[in-house]
């Protein structure tokens, strides 16, 4: 059978498909227990009043140093944008909206089903529990801050102001309640129940559900369900998120996926140094060549 | 083992001769919650409930409770005094008793924590505990037109009975802002009958004595009462796109359905109404203290009175027409006759004829009486 260019090019191009698809297996992000109960929380946007007992709450269950809840019913400080940092690991932003009531939104860790902070720390800090948690070890640490540039949602904080054994601080998901069968503390204490802890599976069903039974009230989209390959904490608002805080174009791939692949994907079949060798040997090759030719120009007559 | 068997045998039996189409009790069809023909403890075969169609809350407002003292989590706070009938009435305006009650089935009107458990948190995933239904309840109206979300605002803190004391006095410093309606609202429109359509609020509401629903109708009450509000804002025009000239003229279909477009429509902003000028009818004394409806009907449309005063005073018996709001108090020998024996014809615009009685008398130089006041 004689073998045709374009033929030859057919298979040129499925071996292509399978060696990039065999990179494909890297992507995701490292081998995270995703169990199918794991936890989450489905935040409605739409109840949510800011309050902001939940910020109270959060500091109580960590031991953090807080003004007494009275003082959380001050709204002036909704006014501005704000981050989850080392005071608060949750606040709550409010945004303008086209209803005579504004939008109020709790912002903390999204506990990422495929954490980017545990792709980029150097040194296994940071891990998934199986419950759906992303926790870190304090010990093993060592202050690089790759999780803080690694986080697409801009999340961990850092201890700039200590300048012996600084320490990461994010939301922990409450672990050390949810150990105890007792919910996370913002949770908890939500006095319109705008936080929902349950299954994951079953909150993305709740969430389904409430958008079915009220469409003029919610946006059709439920974030986290599938940004960056899904998250633990899950969003129901009523206007677009992007409008609400939410980072834009974030892509429903795993954020340590491009990273990863690439990395993975070169190491796996021991490309670079191959490639390197590939090039510096044509390199010496063509030079070999064009040696040749000029020093049999040279020595014509 | 026989027992069971011949149990598992003849129990489906049992059941298809009780079989029937509704439910004794509450007179549903069964269809309406279980899919398969026969429901068991074990397998109800329940379907998606049908909850909103099943609602059937239809009483007036004085049946409900007036006052409602909600104190079921006294050891935090002290109770709650919740003025049920005013917000039902409220309600009553708008979407009704199940602006509230929600899904509520046939029977009784369901209190929130007969669905809604204590505390917070519930066996059912995302279904608000009691304290959450509350919240959710009160918030989403108090945070639309008082723009605070203040705890104290119905709650007294634990000890403070005060509140409860007080009662409805107390309420009364929370109730809505009252809003001043506004003289007129000139609508700028883009009809080729005239561009612009001049709307006396105030004598819609005050002198044609309409009710603010009879407009305003499901259009929730912050759209007025709002604390922050105090000028209404006019509808743009390009509010009113789309839509069909029924949907348009809605509102004022209602009375003027028959009139004709200038009636309303002009380039130029129309005067006020005014008795005289539009119907060539002046009032004055006793007759402009009188409501529209007195004369013209209580119908949505007024009916056009004729000028004949008998229309309206034909039934007067004698003595019992106070004659002196005419300008005339008459005199004992006078105040005995009937109408007609002055007023010949009952035509009360005409000048009375003096002559039925008296050679030498005639109107206006002898009066049968003193003028008056």
């Amino acid at each position: 059978m004689k073998l045709s260019r374009r033929s030859l090019l057919q298979f040129g191009a499925l071996l292509g498909v399978t060696i990039a698809g065999g990179g494909r297996s890297a992507r995701g992000g490292p081998k995270n227990i995703l169990s199918d109960d794991r936890m989450g929380v489905l935040v409605d946007t739409t109840v949510c009043v800011g309050y902001r007992n939940c910020e109270w709450a959060c500091k109580k269950a960590h031991d953090m140093s807080t003004l007494p809840i009275e003082t959380y019913e001050n709204r002036d400080v909704l006014g501005q944008f704000r981050r989850p940092n080392l005071e608060s690991l949750t606040v709550v932003n409010e945004f303008p909206s086209d209803k005579p009531i504004p939008i109020d939104v709790k912002v903390q860790c999204m506990h990422c089903d495929h954490p980017a902070c545990v792709s980029a720390c150097i040194v296994g800090a940071f891990s998934k529990t199986e419950k759906g948690a992303v926790i870190w070890d304090s010990d093993k640490c060592i202050g690089c801050r790759y999780c803080m540039v690694a986080c697409p949602f801009q999340i961990p904080a850092f201890e700039y102001n200590k300048p012996i054994q600084p320490r990461i601080l994010k939301c922990d998901f409450c672990v050390h309640r949810t150990a105890n069968e007792e919910k996370p503390a913002c949770v908890e204490i939500c006095p319109v129940e705008a936080l929902t802890y349950g299954r994951r599976h079953d909150l993305v069903k709740v969430a389904r559900e409430r958008i079915r039974k009220h469409p003029a009230r919610y946006v059709d989209h439920i974030y986290g369900e599938h940004e960056v390959g899904g998250t633990s904490w899950l969003y129901l608002a009523g206007k677009d998120f992007k409008k609400i805080g939410f980072p834009r174009n974030l892509g429903n791939n795993p954020a340590p996926g491009v990273s990863e692949s690439i990395q993975h994907g070169i190491f796996a079949y021991f490309m670079p140094p191959a490639l390197l060798y590939a090039l510096l040997g044509s390199i010496m090759w063509m030079r070999r060549k064009i040696n040749h030719e000029e020093s049999a120009s040279d020595g014509k007559p | 083992m026989k027992i069971s068997l011949v149990i598992l045998l003849f129990f489906p039996l049992t059941l298809c001769a009780q079989h029937s189409e509704r439910s004794p009790s509450s007179g549903l069809n069964c269809k309406s919650c279980h899919s398969c023909e026969y429901p068991t403890v074990t397998n109800p075969c329940l379907v998606d409930c049908p909850r909103e169609d099943l609602i059937t809350i239809r009483h007036g407002v004085s049946s409900g409770p007036n006052m409602i003292v909600i104190d079921r989590f006294r050891e935090r706070y002290g109770p709650v005094v919740f003025s049920h009938r005013l917000h039902a009435e409220m309600a009553d305006m708008g979407g009704g008793c199940e602006s509230c009650h929600h899904y509520n089935t046939t029977g009784p009107v369901l209190a929130c924590g007969s669905c809604h458990e204590p505390g917070s948190g519930s066996m059912e995933l995302g279904m608000p505990g009691l304290v959450a239904a509350y919240h959710r309840q009160c918030m989403s109206c108090h945070r639309e037109w008082q723009h605070t979300v203040e705890c104290q605002s119905c709650h007294a803190l634990s000890g403070d009975m005060k509140m409860a004391a007080k009662g409805l006095g107390e309420l009364k410093a929370k109730e809505h802002k009252r809003i001043s309606e506004p003289t007129k609202v000139v609508f700028k429109t883009r009809s080729d009958k005239g561009s612009q359509v001049t709307f006396y609020h105030d004598q819609h509401s005050k002198l044609f004595g309409m009710s603010c629903t009879m407009c305003h109708e499901g259009q929730g009450c912050v759209r007025c009462h709002d604390v922050k509000k105090t000028v209404l804002t006019e509808t743009p025009v390009s509010s009113m796109d789309g839509r069909t000239t029924e949907e348009k003229h809605k509102a004022c279909f209602s009375c003027h359905e028959n009139d004709k477009c200038s009636n309303c429509h002009s380039d130029v902003e129309t005067k006020p109404f005014n008795h005289a000028v539009q119907t060539g009818w002046v009032i004055k004394k006793y007759h402009s203290n009188l409501s529209c409806r007195s004369c013209h009907g209580s119908g949505n449309r007024f009916v056009r009175v004729q000028s004949d005063c008998g229309t309206c005073h034909s039934l007067e018996k004698k003595g019992s027409f106070r004659h002196e709001v005419t300008g005339v108090r008459l005199d004992d020998n006078h105040l005995g006759f009937a109408c007609e024996d002055c007023h010949s014809g009952n035509r009360f615009d005409k000048v009375p004829d003096c002559s039925t009685c008296h050679d030498d008398k005639s109107w206006p130089s002898d009066r049968p009486g003193i003028p008056w006041p």
